[in-house]
C-alpha cells in the first residue's frame, strides 16, 4: 500500500467523520439531504484499479449504513457509484492526457467538468438511495424531486472542498 | 480449466460487483428486523457514542453542561405535571374510569433525550440516551409532552430503541374519549408523518371530527396505562369492508420535533391493588 493510498484513506476517514458529525436534513416539500459518500468514492486515486474502487465503495456504504441504520441502502448506492465512477471519469475527463497519475485524490482542472462529474455521481447515488428507500412506483415524482434537490444540496456542500483541492493542484 | 480461469480473469470486476451487490441486497432484504437487531447489537455502542459526541461537540460551547442540566430538570418538571394522567382500570366495562387517582403510586416517569429519529421509513424508530441501567424496560409506553410517541422495542445498558407510532408494526388499543368506545390505532405509510388510522370503531359509533383519542389501558398482558393522549379525530368514514368505521387521527405528539420524551413504567404492585379495589365495580 503506497503513501498515496494511505493519504486517500485518511481523506476518506475525514469526510466520513464530517458526514457523521454534520448531518444536514432539509424538509421542504420533499426530502433534501447532504450525502457526501459519492464524493468520497469519486475522488479515488487515479492509479487505483476498478476492483479497489468497488471494495472502497462497498466498505464506505457499509459504514454509512452503520451510522444511519439504513439497512443496505447506502451499500447498494455506494457500490453502484464505485462501479460506474471510472466510466464517467473517463467520459468527462481525458484522464490519459493528464500528468497527475500519482496524486492521492483525484480532482480535475476544469471547474465545469468537476461539477458535472461530482454532481452527476451524487445524483446517481441519491436516485438509487431514494428509489430503494421509497421502493414504490407511486412515489416516482417524489423520488426524482428528492434526488435532484439532495444532489443539488450535496454539490453545493462539496463545491468548496473540490474547488480548494483544484486550486492546490493548479498551484503545484 | 484454462477457459474457466480466463473467464474469471476477464470478467473479474463484473463478478466482484455482482457478488458485493448481492451482499448489499441481502442487507436491504433483511433490513427491517435483521438489520435493526444486528446493527443495534453490534454497532449500538459505537453509534451511540458517535451521536453523543456530535451532540456535545456541536452544542453551544461552554454552556453545554449547564444547558444539559437545565434540560434534564425541565424534563423532570414536565414529568411531574404529566403524572395527572388518568388510569383506566381493566374491566369488562370500558367506561370504568377512575378519576383523580394519585398516579405517583402507580406510574413512574423516566425522562430521556432523543438522539436519533427516523421519519422516512415504514418502521420508524427513535433512539434514546437512557437504557436498562436507567430503568428503561422493553414494552414501556413512551410519550412526549403532548402524547404517545411509541413503545420501547429494545434496550441496551445505555440506550433504548423505541418503535414509534409511525411504525407499521406497532398497534395500540385506543379509546375515543367522548364515546368511551374501543378501537385499534395503527399507522400506514401513506398517511404521512402526522396522522394515524383508527380502525375497528363499532358501526353504530357517534364518533365525529374533533373527538380526542387516548390509550385504552391495560388489556390482557399489555401494560400500557390508559388516558395518555394519542390525538384528535379529523375524519370518520366506513371501512372498505363496511363492517366498522375508520377514522383518521392527527397525532398529538410532535414526531418531527422530539427532544425529550418520558418512558412510563407501570408499578405492578400499585396497579394490582387498584384493580382489586375498583376492577369489578
Amino acid at each position: 500500500m503506497g503513501t498515496n493510498s494511505i493519504r486517500y484513506f485518511l481523506w476518506a476517514f475525514l469526510l466520513i467523520l464530517l458526514q457523521a458529525l454534520i448531518y444536514i436534513q432539509i424538509n421542504l416539500w420533499t426530502h433534501g439531504i447532504v450525502i457526501i459518500s459519492a464524493f468520497i468514492i469519486s475522488t479515488y486515486p487515479t492509479h487505483w484499479g476498478r476492483n479497489a474502487v468497488l471494495f472502497m465503495g462497498f466498505f464506505v456504504g457499509v459504514l454509512f449504513d452503520a451510522i444511519y441504520m439504513s439497512g443496505g441502502l447506502h451499500t447498494i448506492a455506494s457500490l453502484s457509484v464505485g462501479y460506474f465512477a471510472p466510466f464517467l471519469r473517463q467520459y468527462v475527463f481525458d484522464v490519459d492526457a493528464l500528468d497527475f497519475q500519482e496524486k492521492w485524490c483525484f480532482v480535475g482542472f476544469n471547474q465545469i467538468r468537476n461539477t458535472i462529474y461530482f454532481g452527476g455521481l451524487s445524483f446517481f447515488y441519491l436516485i438509487i438511495y431514494f428509489s430503494l428507500l421509497f421502493f414504490s412506483l407511486k412515489h416516482i415524482f417524489l423520488i426524482s424531486l428528492s434526488s435532484f434537490l439532495s444532489a443539488f444540496l450535496t454539490t453545493l456542500f462539496i463545491f468548496p472542498i473540490y474547488n480548494f483541492l483544484r486550486k492546490r493542484l493548479i498551484r503545484r | 480449466m484454462n477457459r474457466l480461469i480466463y473467464f474469471f480473469t476477464r470478467y473479474q470486476t463484473g463478478l466482484l460487483f455482482t457478488f458485493l451487490l448481492l451482499i448489499g441486497f441481502s442487507f436491504f432484504a433483511f433490513g427491517s428486523s435483521y438489520h435493526q437487531s444486528w446493527y443495534f447489537n453490534r454497532m449500538g455502542n459505537i453509534v451511540f457514542r458517535l451521536h453523543a459526541f456530535r451532540e456535545n461537540v456541536l452544542s453551544p460551547g461552554k454552556y453545554v453542561r449547564v444547558n444539559r442540566a437545565l434540560s434534564e430538570e425541565n424534563a423532570l418538571l414536565k414529568a411531574a405535571k404529566i403524572q395527572e394522567v388518568r388510569i383506566l382500570v381493566p374491566s369488562n366495562d370500558p367506561r370504568a374510569i377512575v378519576k383523580n387517582v394519585d398516579t405517583t403510586k402507580l406510574l413512574n416517569f423516566h425522562p430521556a433525550k432523543v438522539i436519533y429519529t427516523s421519519l422516512n421509513r415504514k418502521d420508524n424508530v427513535v433512539l434514546l440516551d437512557r437504557g436498562s441501567e436507567d430503568g428503561i424496560q422493553r414494552h414501556m409506553l413512551v410519550m412526549d409532552a403532548h402524547g404517545v410517541v411509541g413503545l420501547v422495542a429494545k434496550t441496551t445498558p445505555h440506550a433504548a430503541l423505541v418503535a414509534t407510532s409511525l411504525n407499521e408494526n406497532v398497534e395500540f388499543n385506543a379509546r375515543i374519549n367522548t364515546t368511551s368506545e374501543k378501537a385499534v390505532a395503527k399507522w400506514i405509510y401513506s398517511l404521512g408523518r402526522d396522522r394515524i388510522l383508527l380502525t375497528e370503531i363499532p358501526h353504530k359509533s357517534k364518533a365525529s371530527k374533533g373527538d380526542k383519542v387516548s390509550t385504552f389501558g391495560p388489556v390482557g398482558e399489555s401494560n400500557v396505562p390508559g388516558g395518555v393522549p394519542i390525538g384528535t379525530i379529523i375524519s370518520v368514514e366506513a371501512s372498505p369492508t363496511g363492517n366498522y368505521l375508520e377514522a383518521e387521527v392527527k397525532l398529538a405528539a410532535q414526531m418531527e420535533r422530539l427532544s425529550y420524551v418520558y418512558c412510563i413504567e407501570v408499578k405492578e404492585s400499585g396497579y394490582t391493588d387498584l384493580i382489586k379495589d375498583y376492577g369489578d365495580k
